[in-house]
């Protein structure tokens, strides 16, 4: 190991540790369940995946893809939480009061 | 009595190409048997067989690194479909790229590098996840995938120094 080696690793931490921040620094509220970009309030079947709401927690309860991550990722209960399943090309995302602001202007 | 240089090369690096293609290939697959068992969030993998991307870029040239990820990404095109292809070329040639060109010039250098093969790889490991994570945005067409980029971070650099280490102590036997 060289000190640069030290210095990229070190480099590398803050930055992850940096971009960790900015959803912590929303004002608690609300969380609105996104499924596929669309805002949704009970549990639903996407390609084939099952789509578990419950109050202000989602999750992918079942999908037929082969290595199950996005069943994995388990239940989303804050800010910024998603749970993705690429294969069958579904994203569940969690977000706070400022997103859904944003949402409605944009 | 020797043999032709030109001649004695071509066959030597068409075996060294041969070695590290297979050694990449036996690694991906090891991986993604022993993946379940690690059971670590977002899929991702040790990067076990980025050794043999390393070390083709170092030793061979960044052409080879890149001939090599194309490899493993093909063999992830077979055994696990079109999406996994798609994010293991992405991830792979740009690391490759990266290992090639630090590590290349590194060598031709006269003065002391700065960085070793730690930290080489640890970059190109953080790339490597980064290029796949901006794949997956691409492919959902939305940005929310990109939340998981600092659990990413880090996993480049720990799976990057661990396997820059590796390809230290094989570079100085081949």
């Amino acid at each position: 190991m060289k000190r640069g080696d030290i210095a990229v690793i070190l480099c590398l931490l803050i930055l992850a540790g940096g971009l960790l921040l900015p959803p912590r620094l929303l004002p608690p509220g609300p969380l609105t369940v996104y499924v596929n970009g669309e805002i949704a309030m009970k549990s639903m079947h996407v390609n084939g995946a099952e789509v578990e709401i419950d109050g202000g927690r989602a999750r992918i309860a079942s999908s037929p893809c082969p290595d199950q991550l996005c069943v994995h990722a388990g239940w989303l209960d804050k800010p910024g939480q998603s749970a993705v399943c690429l294969p069958r090309r579904v994203i569940v995302e969690l977000r706070g009061a400022r997103n859904e602001v944003d949402g409605v202007a944009g | 009595m020797r043999d032709k240089p030109l001649k004695r090369n071509a066959a030597r690096l068409a075996a060294r190409l041969g070695v590290l293609s297979a050694a990449a290939l036996a690694l991906s697959w090891l991986e993604a048997v022993a993946a379940p068992f690690l059971r670590l969030p977002l899929g991702a993998k040790p990067g076990l067989s980025n050794i043999a991307v390393m070390l083709a870029a170092a030793k061979l040239g960044w052409p080879y690194g890149l001939g090599i990820a194309l490899v493993k990404a093909v063999f992830a095109g077979i055994t696990r479909g079109p999406t996994a292809m798609l994010l293991s070329g992405a991830g792979g040639l740009l690391s490759a790229l990266i290992a090639g060109t630090l590590l290349q010039r590194g060598e031709r250098q006269a003065a002391p590098r700065a960085l070793s093969e730690v930290g080489v790889s640890v970059i190109g490991g953080v790339a490597h996840n980064l290029a796949q994570l901006a794949c997956a945005a691409l492919i959902m067409q939305t940005p929310g995938v990109l939340w998981s980029a600092p659990a990413l971070i880090v996993f480049g650099v720990i799976s990057g120094a661990v396997t820059g280490m590796l390809v230290r102590r094989v570079g100085k036997r081949i």
